[in-house]
């Protein structure tokens, strides 16, 4: 009896769980798809018309503005990342631990907690309503990550290979750019990827930041129109399009992780695995 | 030699001044003006005064804080260390490649795994939207259930913080997951094959074998899924915006509340230094973890 019985319950199981991870998104998918579609989840009147609407009016502002947030601090956290990572790889300073506890540490500051300050100090650098603010925080928190990440890489580069350049005469800078730069590309693609779903999903820092309509990335135009539809109905929200630049909106974090998660496992938790 | 430190300061610059700025920083300042009674508007708003530690005081005897407090190791309990490290075990193990612990379901359990994998990639807001779309009073739990003859329910009103848990189960489970399977795979094959050949049922192997070998990795997960969650806002902050009433209210949600919604900066500030405190303490045990090994 055993035999059937336990990959039954099994297959059960796994099917049970499949539903709940699936039932929150049947409304998103099937209205991306309707004409007009209701709060009702219904399977009629389908149509792809709803996606090249997404590309018109607010929500193609939202797109840019997404879109720019996540380019920057992808750029921003890469390039200074690389950089620092450097130094912490290759060489031997002092306050070098101390350093690395900081920035460990600082990892686990959730930007809720800060919000506040974060607001503070953006209205004092006038950086408050700008996207590039947005972009230099979201870039600052990928930080301590970034460093630690890039860290590895450059660690696992075997130094025989600079050693070479430098008895060629070659300076240290040198072989940072011809040698360092395209060995750790990999690594630098996890910490780009990695920033710019940051950016691109982000929604606290936008909240606290970005008080003009104008500026709105995805992430607030949909809680925006969430506000919208909870408090006055669904008319006053284009539940089409909505859904289509919610089902757009996934696609670069599901591009983006399907490289970068096992790495972010690596480095948050599996150097504490291998004993 | 001093040509060698300035380059390294050179390359370092970037970096530090972004960190500083914006991540040491705010953390700093926040601690500075949780002793002032700055405020975004009225007469504070101009020249904020240094009013000691009457903030904390007030903290101190504030029942919506403590409440809040109290939400927020519920809200951390039942997503994170019951739900997501709970089921996100479940699945690593149930669909390890490498050992039958359990019959091997490919299909089904890919199908999960991968389902599960999806909401952890889904940004925040977007999970908010659907989850409105799924628990709200016209939503589809409650089409389905009007279809098998049951009343719908308010579940965002009456059950606001299972509401929220569960939503958050949904997002963070394929993390606990992923990192548990990679943390199996880690394991030596042989260990277990071993157990195997000495006849261990395979609950006994799991039970005595494998699940001692995860204790590391579980408990570091369990550390940093707690961080993560004391942080979480967004989410719930959409779903519910902490009502109705106080009744989902978390730390963030509170903190944000008093300084965006009653201007008061100085006081919102003394309460995110709550979060920061109870974050900064497990954080710091999380460091020991992980440090252990060089």
């Amino acid at each position: 009896m055993k035999r059937w019985l336990f990959p039954a319950l099994n297959h059960l199981l796994f099917i049970a769980i499949a539903v709940f991870f699936l039932a929150p998104l049947t409304w998103l998918v099937t209205s991306a798809f309707r004409e007009n579609p209701s709060v009702w989840v219904e399977f009629k009147d389908f149509t792809l018309g709803n996606f090249p609407r997404v590309l018109t009016g607010d929500t193609a502002r939202w797109i840019r503005n997404s879109l720019f947030i996540a380019l920057t601090s992808a750029l921003i956290s890469t390039g200074a990342a690389f950089l620092a990572a450097y130094p912490f790889a290759r060489f031997d300073f002092r306050g070098k631990t101390a350093a690395l506890f900081l920035l460990v540490l600082s990892m686990t500051i959730p930007l809720s907690a800060v919000m506040l300050p974060t607001f503070s100090l953006a209205r004092f650098l006038h950086l408050q309503n700008t996207l590039f603010g947005v972009s230099l925080v979201i870039a600052a928190r990928q930080m301590p990550m970034g460093i630690w990440i890039v860290r590895e890489f450059i660690a696992s580069i075997p130094i025989e290979l600079e050693e070479a350049a430098w008895v060629d005469g070659a300076s240290r800078w040198t072989t940072i750019r011809r040698i360092i730069f395209p060995l750790c590309g990999p690594g630098l693609a996890v910490i780009g990827l990695m920033s710019f779903v940051a950016g691109w999903g982000d929604f606290t820092t936008n909240l606290i930041l970005i008080s003009s309509e104008k500026l709105y990335p995805i992430s607030m135009g949909i809680y925006k129109a969430s506000i919208e539809a909870t408090s006055w109905g669904y008319v006053s929200v284009d539940y089409g399009v909505m859904c289509a630049i919610g089902m757009l909106y996934m696609i670069p974090p599901m591009v983006a992780f399907l490289f970068t998660h096992r790495y972010l496992v690596k480095g948050m938790v599996l150097g504490a695995v291998k004993q | 030699m001093r040509k060698r430190l300035g380059f390294l300061a050179l390359l370092m610059a970037p970096a530090f001044a972004l960190w500083a700025t914006f991540m040491l920083g705010p953390a700093l300042w926040g601690v500075y003006i949780s002793f002032t009674n700055e405020a975004l508007t009225g007469p504070a708003a101009a020249n904020p005064r240094f009013i000691g530690i009457e903030n904390y005081q007030r903290l101190l005897h504030d029942p919506l804080f403590w409440g809040s407090v109290y939400r927020s190791f519920l809200f951390v309990l039942g997503s994170a260390i019951v739900g997501q490290a709970g089921l996100g075990l479940l699945l690593a193990v149930l669909t390890s490649e490498r050992r039958r612990i359990w019959p091997r379901v490919r299909l089904t359990g890919r199908l999960a795994t991968t389902l599960c994998w999806l909401a952890w990639v889904t940004p925040e807001t977007l999970i908010g939207w659907c989850w409105i779309s799924f628990l709200d009073y016209d939503g589809v739990l409650n089409q389905m259930l009007s279809a098998l003859g049951l009343k719908p329910v308010y579940w965002l009103v009456h059950y606001g913080m299972p509401s929220i848990i569960l939503a958050n189960i949904w997002w963070g489970t394929g993390w606990s997951m992923m990192l548990f399977k990679a943390a199996l795979e880690s394991i030596p094959r042989e260990v277990e094959e071993a157990a195997e050949v000495d006849g261990a049922s395979p609950w006994q192997r799991f039970r005595h074998v494998t699940l001692p070998l995860l204790r590391r990795p579980i408990g570091v997960n369990i550390l940093l899924i707690t961080i993560w969650t004391y942080g979480v806002f967004g989410l719930p902050l959409m779903m519910t915006g902490g009502g109705p009433g106080h009744r989902t209210e978390l730390m963030t949600i509170y903190a944000y509340k008093t300084g965006f919604k009653y201007f008061e900066i100085g006081y919102g500030a003394t309460v995110s230094i709550g979060v920061l405190l109870i974050t900064l303490l497990l954080a710091l045990f999380y460091h020991r973890l992980l440090g252990r090994e060089g």
